[in-house]
């Protein structure tokens, strides 16, 4: 089976997939060409006409050279994504003989996809390494930089930087049982001279700064797996003063305290952990296939990688957006290396790898958000975010179990939402007046919920469990119960009480 | 070292782990795509979408 395509051919083929949608779709040019002075493209889709600043999510594969299966699945899932949207049907990746149900994203749900998010794809951001690959050394990994420096011990000259080790974040460190090196010589996890030395890990640190990336997942082989920050050392959510930015880096030796573990932001961590949880759900689906949820380090540890690179922009520099960031490693390992790494016939674990991206890119939308967006318009342009009084009282909802169970809810609701908001006006025009209340609520200390407020949310209730999965009409039966009780709430009183009683 | 002296090793409670040698080549060439199945893959996804009444 003829697999993988070179890169010119995978540059080809976005190319082609741009000038067929070029009111969707447009390739870009990162900023720096490789090593070798490859031009490295990508592709950014963004349909419809709403203006203004989206959520951005940021899909790269191709970073290690080895694993050819993942630029063959972000170039896949893109023309996937167009053609749902050109001709308005559903997208289902199911295994035959597999006697699993396959996962299937609706026409509509793509659709509001690509018309609310800013979605930009490189599959290949290691050019030379790739075609390396396919010409020389099919278990080639790193970039081509030529290294300066002795001979290595078997008489090579040292080649190559792990491109997914040699970001600013704890770069030159190598933490106890770790995977990186600072020897030239490494075959595998060389982090390079300097952080950021590579024009190849440079591109990826631009994108991020030029565009608010809120969602990212580097796409790896083979693990079947879903990573989550950190990787440098165990997470920890109790003290913020033990966090990277004390941390000397360069050193090209373990954290000096061997007891050393990293903050991360309980609600942050809820929500990598809730996300990628959803995004295992989705992979399993295809073919019942079961990709572990955890944080890198328990893979094993590391630093200078992309994802904990992006998710600790927004701690080294308090202006920077945050982004939150994923390793989504495909699999499975089928007995030997190199067979794993690019398999004869890799179109099931294609078919994993296009559902772990299409669950991110569908949890990447907020349908709050977007109802906000056109509402107020974009945050960009106005003076203060319209939407941040109820951003922080949602966050409220992340510190207690029962508010975590009412934020669950509506991520189990907002697939079902969304479809309903992107198909029907009058429905959009009653949530949107809805988060229009909501937002005067979580502002204004004063305001209270009125009977008319009360009667506009059930009726939107009522139409949400008409559509929704038989299992959670009960719930939202629970939530008609107790919003029917809120007359006269303020905020303050609305989230006191749903803090304290979940909705099952 | 012959299988016998691996298990003479092992049962002196040491962890043994072997390691097959990957010989460095390239890619099986049978496993990259020629620019004519490239391009009928291109033909192919590009015609879905311009049937599409959204293209």
């Amino acid at each position: 089976m003829s697999a993988y395509r070179t890169y010119a051919q995978l540059s080809q083929a976005i190319a082609s997939l741009a000038s067929a949608a070029p009111a969707v779709c447009e390739t870009f040019t990162l900023a720096e060409p490789s090593v070798e002075g490859v031009a490295i493209t990508g592709l950014h889709i963004r349909a419809g006409d709403a203006e203004g600043t989206r959520n951005g999510v940021l899909l790269l594969g191709g970073v290690h050279a080895r694993e050819l299966m993942n630029p063959e699945a972000i170039v896949n899932l893109a023309a996937d994504l167009l053609i749902s949207y050109a001709q308005e049907s559903d997208i289902t990746y199911v295994v035959p003989g597999t006697g699993a149900a396959g996962a299937t994203w609706a026409g509509i749900g793509i659709r509001v996809m690509l018309e609310s998010l800013d979605i930009w794809m490189v599959p290949c951001s290691n050019p030379d390494g790739h075609d390396y690959v396919l010409s020389t050394d099919d278990m080639w990994r790193k970039n081509r930089r030529p290294e300066t420096g002795p001979t290595c011990s078997d008489g090579t000259e040292p080649v190559g930087v792990d491109l997914n080790r040699n970001c600013a974040i704890v770069w030159g460190v190598i933490p106890a049982n770790g995977e990186v090196s600072c020897d030239p010589c490494d075959y595998q996890v060389y982090c390079g001279p300097a952080a950021f030395s590579e024009p190849e890990s440079t591109n990826i640190e631009q994108l991020l700064s030029e565009h608010p990336i809120d969602t990212f997942a580097d796409v790896h082989s083979y693990e079947e797996m879903i990573l989550y920050p950190w990787g440098h050392a165990p997470n920890q959510t109790t003290d913020p003063a033990e966090n990277f930015t004390t941390l000397q880096t360069g050193t090209c030796s373990p954290i000096p305290d061997a007891s050393y573990s990293e903050y991360i932001d309980p609600v942050d961590l809820l929500k990598l952990q809730s996300v990628g949880t959803q995004i295992a759900s989705d992979v399993a689906k295809v073919r019942s296939h079961t990709y572990l949820l955890q944080p890198s380090f328990a893979l094993y540890p590391t630093t200078g990688t992309n994802p904990e690179y992006a998710y600790s922009r927004h701690i080294a520099d308090k202006g920077a957006h945050k982004t939150y960031g994923w390793t989504i490693e495909t699999g499975p390992f089928i007995g030997d290396a190199a067979d794993s790494f690019h398999p004869s016939d890799p179109s099931q674990t294609i078919l994993d790898a296009k559902a772990a991206m299409l669950s991110l890119l569908m949890q990447s939308i907020c349908a709050i958000d977007l109802i906000g967006t056109q509402l107020f318009g974009s945050s960009a342009e106005a003076a203060t975010d319209p939407l941040a009084g109820l951003r922080t009282r949602r966050d409220v909802l992340f510190q207690s179990d029962a508010g975590r169970a009412w934020l669950e809810l509506y991520r189990q609701l907002h697939p079902a939402l969304l479809a309903r908001v992107g198909a029907d006006a009058d429905f959009r025009s009653r949530v949107a007046r809805l988060v229009e209340t909501a937002a005067s609520l979580a502002d204004d200390p004063g305001r209270v919920l009125s009977d008319d407020d009360i009667q506009r949310g059930l009726s939107v209730i009522d139409d949400l469990a008409a559509i929704s999965p038989e299992h959670l009409r009960a719930q939202l039966q629970a939530a008609r119960a107790l919003f029917q009780t809120m007359n006269g709430f303020s905020a303050e009183a609305a989230l006191a009480v749903v803090a304290e009683r979940s909705p099952s | 070292m012959s299988p016998s002296q691996v298990v003479d090793v092992v049962t002196a409670g040491y962890e043994v782990r072997v390691f097959a040698a990957h010989p460095i080549g390239p890619l099986d060439p049978s496993l990259i795509m020629d620019d004519a199945t490239a391009q009928a893959w291109i033909d192919d996804q590009v015609a879905k979408i311009r049937s599409g009444r959204r293209s």
